[in-house]
């Protein structure tokens, strides 16, 4: 130091040559060069820092550029602080002092937290006018740490105590002897203090597991004098084991010394803290032995935890996985997807399940379920996903849609047969039954279908065509065409009866099925992609075929949809038959039934007749009803109406038996009530298995300008009675039916029927006639011809017949005969 | 159709229409309850909707029967569109026929 201050260049500075200064200042620096404090002479104007080598730990790297400078600069960082204490050491000449300034010396290899009190004294020059200042600085560090020390176990210590959950000790050293506070033994189980406590006392509660190590750490203290600070568990005078903390300082200096301590019971915490830890174990083996994959990540993605399955699952070893981030396997990532799922799962609380996709290793891929939650794991903000392979699951589900789907594929196609078989089911002529397979086809089987039925007699073929419009409705087209202009692979399967099925239609396919260069465009517009012919084959015919044409190329036929429409055609061909048959049935019927009634309606002179029959409404069976009129003797006239059991040939059998019986013995009985009886006699000697039928006979004889009427009831409806004037009602008394009894009861009545008056004669299908579980009824029958009166035979037969469809809504279920009579003005004899 | 049994006494509840549909499962149903012999059939049309010539032939038929073979048989008769279909052919004359099932002695 010397040495620098002989080599400085002092003549730049204020102080100028050594030779030149003053006595005092070098009387100063003299000084502070032997002191062993760290001292700094501060001289002159600009204070220039002059100091010692006990300055230099203090001063550290300022050295030495803050030798020879002036202190403010040398000091700047302090200045603001010590600049007015030196300042005022200038101007009063009194000495000040600045304690315990907090400094880094250097310590140990290192800068280290010291402190220093500075003394500020005056320097004088030789006039004695303070000319600088004299600084010395002691350091306090060991004091101010102390004091701190101290000021901190104070204040745990009066936290402790204020909690109260603290006990207080005092031990002497030398004699074991201890002083404490009531806490303190309440703590080690004694409600009630002790008279007195001993080191040896509370050994004997530390638990023998722990009192080895007690009682180590209580030497070792005793022999360095550092604190003493322990966790143990203790054995309470009550047997209970708990924690406690236990908390020692030793004071020296007196002639005793002591120990002073606090003592906590801390099983509370312990038990927490061993409930985190087993919580943590139990997360860790959750975790660990998971059959899920679990990664425990970042905010940002990053992998803080994974498990042994994550990296079984995605190939990767966990050291790789670790360095990873979510996006590097989990390939449905968006960008914020995570922020995302922390607002939600930070809200609710709540896990959240999200589907994924995870990437191998080896680049593929599976789907996953991810459970997202919240981690709990002291790391701050972490996201726990449990992952699961859905790759079975997702094979199961589509496996289970597989299945769903051909259950509703199978469901509608039984729908579709159940339907058209119903549908088909009723009786309808050949054209009715073309057009409603046609119909039945579309949309559900296909955009296009024809039907095609080839008559055998006129080598035409019958055609129902039926088709989609733009506005979805189905038109259905009825056509004929020669044979010739079928199209090839329509007559191939006719003469074949083997289906054919086109899965996909190309241009070139296209013209070799097309018949005309119309029909190529037609075939072109329509767009067909795929059809199926099926034969309609009945009975071991091949008598048609279906065509089911599709323009939408993502559903052509298949084997499958052949199997379906084979099963359709079959139902439709034995419908197409039945209603050939019934077409040829019904036409033998008709012609059966007609034989039955009269071929002609006789003219009678004086009275206008109309007859209605209406046979089961488009029956095809012969029904049972009949009626005759017919002249039994000169000027007398028989009507019948009558009704036979059952249908079909045996009824036409009894039908006729009735009626030539009726017509034999009318020409020789003349009451009706006789006539009946000889019917009934007849049918019972024919003994038709408890058949039986019911008649209305009557006579009819003209009368002084009029009619006389004479008819008897065999079990059947009784005549209505019209009056000119419009009153209408049933006449005569009921009868016993015909064939059962051979003591049956007739009874013959009498009517005077006057110009204008009407007799209406009706079988049991009239009054039978139903509409939801009602039947049309006498009082209808009544009303209907009360409305007619003034109307001629043909008009009264007509409304009557008409009222009787509007009530059963179209057709009947039953045959049904009305015979109207009516007297019109004649001159006949009287 | 339900077929109630007792004592000897056999009780045909009919329901619905009696017509050339439902005939033979009546025939069929009498068939099997005559060859039990019982004392008393009673055939009972208080639920019945509607009967035809079919059904009146069952009817007929029973009746018949009974008298071929000694037993009875009542019917119990039912909504006007049956009572009807009885008086138009004196049926009501000739069979048995009571207002109600409880009438029966």
């Amino acid at each position: 130091m010397v040495g620098l201050i002989r080599s400085a260049e002092w003549s730049e500075t204020p102080l100028g040559d050594i030779s030149g200064w003053p006595r005092s200042l070098k009387d100063a620096i003299g000084v502070c060069l032997d002191s062993a404090f760290p001292s700094f002479v501060w001289w002159g104007e600009d204070l220039i820092q002059f100091y010692n080598d006990a300055s230099l730990d203090i001063l550290r790297t300022k050295h030495p550029e803050a030798f020879a400078k002036p202190a403010k600069e040398a000091w700047s960082e302090v200045w603001p602080e010590v600049g007015h204490l030196v300042e005022g050491v200038i101007e009063t000449g009194r000495a000040v002092r600045g304690d315990d300034v907090a400094m880094d010396p250097e310590r140990n290899g290192g800068p280290e937290r010291a402190y220093f009190t500075f003394s500020y004294g005056p320097l004088r020059d030789g006039e004695g006018r303070v000319a600088g200042v004299y600084v010395t600085a002691i350091e306090t560090t060991a004091r101010v740490r102390a004091e701190r020390e101290l000021r901190r176990s104070e204040e745990r210590l009066s936290l402790a105590l204020r909690s109260g959950r603290m006990g207080d000790w005092s031990l002497d050293l030398a004699t074991g002897e201890a002083t404490r506070s009531p806490l303190h033994d309440r703590i080690f189980g004694y409600e009630e203090m002790l008279p007195e406590w001993t080191y040896e006392k509370f050994l004997g509660h530390i638990h023998p597991e722990d009192r080895e190590r007690v009682s180590a750490a209580f030497e070792r203290s005793r022999e360095t004098g550092e604190d003493l600070e322990f966790e143990c568990r203790i054995v309470r005078a009550d047997g209970a084991v708990r924690w406690i903390w236990a908390l020692g300082t030793i004071q020296r200096g007196t002639d005793r010394p002591r120990m002073f301590g606090l003592v906590n019971d801390i099983t509370g915490r312990k038990n927490a803290e061993a409930e985190v830890r087993r919580s943590e174990e139990r997360f860790r083996l959750l975790f660990e032995q998971a059959t899920d994959a679990a990664f425990v990540h970042d905010l940002e993605g990053r992998f803080i935890q994974v498990n042994e399955r994550a990296c079984e699952s995605l190939g990767y070893t966990r050291e790789e996985l670790l360095s990873m981030k979510v996006s590097d396997v989990e390939q449905n990532l968006v960008p914020g997807g995570f922020a995302e799922l922390w607002t939600y799962i930070s809200r609710t609380g709540l896990p959240k399940k999200v589907e994924g996709v995870h990437r191998r290793k080896d680049g593929s891929t599976f789907p996953v379920e991810v459970n997202v939650g919240r981690f709990e794991g002291g790391e701050g903000r972490a996201i726990l996903a449990l992952v699961r392979d859905l790759t079975g699951r997702k094979r199961a589900e589509s496996e289970r849609e597989a299945a769903l789907e051909r259950e509703r594929r199978a469901r509608r196609q039984i729908s579709f047969l159940a339907d058209a078989s119903r549908r088909l089911a009723s009786f309808l002529d050949l054209e009715e039954s073309l057009e409603r397979t046609a119909r039945l086809v579309v949309p559900r089987v296909a955009e296009w279908c024809v039907v095609d039925v080839l008559e055998e007699d006129s080598h035409e073929h019958r055609l129902a065509v039926s088709f989609q419009r733009e506005d979805e409705s189905v038109e259905v087209l009825r056509q004929k065409r020669p044979d010739e202009e079928a199209p090839e692979p329509v007559r191939e399967v006719i003469r074949s009866g083997e289906p054919r099925l086109v899965e996909s239609v190309d241009e070139e396919h296209l013209r070799s099925i097309a018949t005309s260069e119309e029909h190529l465009q037609r075939l072109r517009r329509f767009g067909l992609e795929s059809y199926v012919i099926t034969p309609l084959t009945a009975r071991g015919r091949t008598f048609g075929t279906i065509t089911f044409a599709r323009n939408d190329p993502a559903r052509r036929y298949d084997e499958e949809s052949l199997s379906l429409l084979l099963n359709f055609s079959d139902r439709a061909a034995l419908a197409i038959e039945n209603s050939r048959l019934y077409g040829r049935q019904r036409h033998t019927a008709k012609v059966l039934q007609e034989s039955l009634l009269p071929a002609e309606i006789p003219a009678v002179p004086g009275l206008e007749v109309a007859a209605r029959f209406e046979p089961l409404g488009e029956g095809v069976e012969v029904g049972g009803d009949f009626y005759d009129l017919f002249e039994a003797s000169e000027g007398r006239w028989s009507v019948v109406v009558g009704d036979v059991l059952g249908k079909g040939p045996e009824a036409a059998s009894l039908t006729s038996l009735v009626r030539h019986t009726l017509r034999r013995d009318a020409r020789a009985e003349e009451s009706p009530s006789a006539v009946l009886g000889s019917l009934n006699a007849a049918m019972l000697e024919e003994d038709r298995d408890g058949k039986f039928c019911t008649v209305l006979h009557a006579n009819v004889r003209p009368d002084s300008g009029g009619f006389e009427l004479e008819f008897a009831s065999g079990g059947h409806p009784l005549p209505i009675v019209l009056r000119d004037s419009g009153e209408a009602e049933e006449a005569g008394r009921h009868g016993t039916l015909l064939g059962v009894y051979d003591d049956p009861e007739f009874f013959d009545s009498k009517v005077r029927l006057e110009p204008g008056d009407t007799v209406v004669l009706y079988t049991d299908g009239v009054t039978e006639a139903r509409r939801k579980g009602e039947i049309f009824g006498e009082e209808r029958v009544v009303d209907a011809v009360a409305a007619c009166a003034g109307r001629s035979a043909e008009g009264i037969a007509e409304h009557l017949e008409k009222k009787l469809r509007e009530f059963s809504g179209g057709e009947l279920e039953d045959d049904a005969a009305i015979l109207v009579a009516r007297v019109v003005e004649w001159d006949g004899i009287g | 159709m339900e077929v109630l049994e007792e004592d000897g006494k056999v009780r045909l509840l009919l329901s619905g229409d009696l017509d050339i549909a439902t005939f033979e499962k009546l025939t069929r149903a009498l068939g099997e309850v005559e060859a039990r012999e019982p004392g008393l059939i009673v055939l009972d049309l208080s639920n019945l909707d509607f009967i035809d010539s079919s059904g009146l032939r069952a009817i007929v038929a029973a009746d018949a029967g009974a008298r071929r073979d000694g037993h009875r048989v009542v019917v119990v008769e039912g909504p006007d569109a049956v009572r009807r279909v009885f008086r138009h052919t004196l049926l009501d004359k000739r069979l048995t026929l009571v207002e109600d099932a409880d009438s029966i002695e």
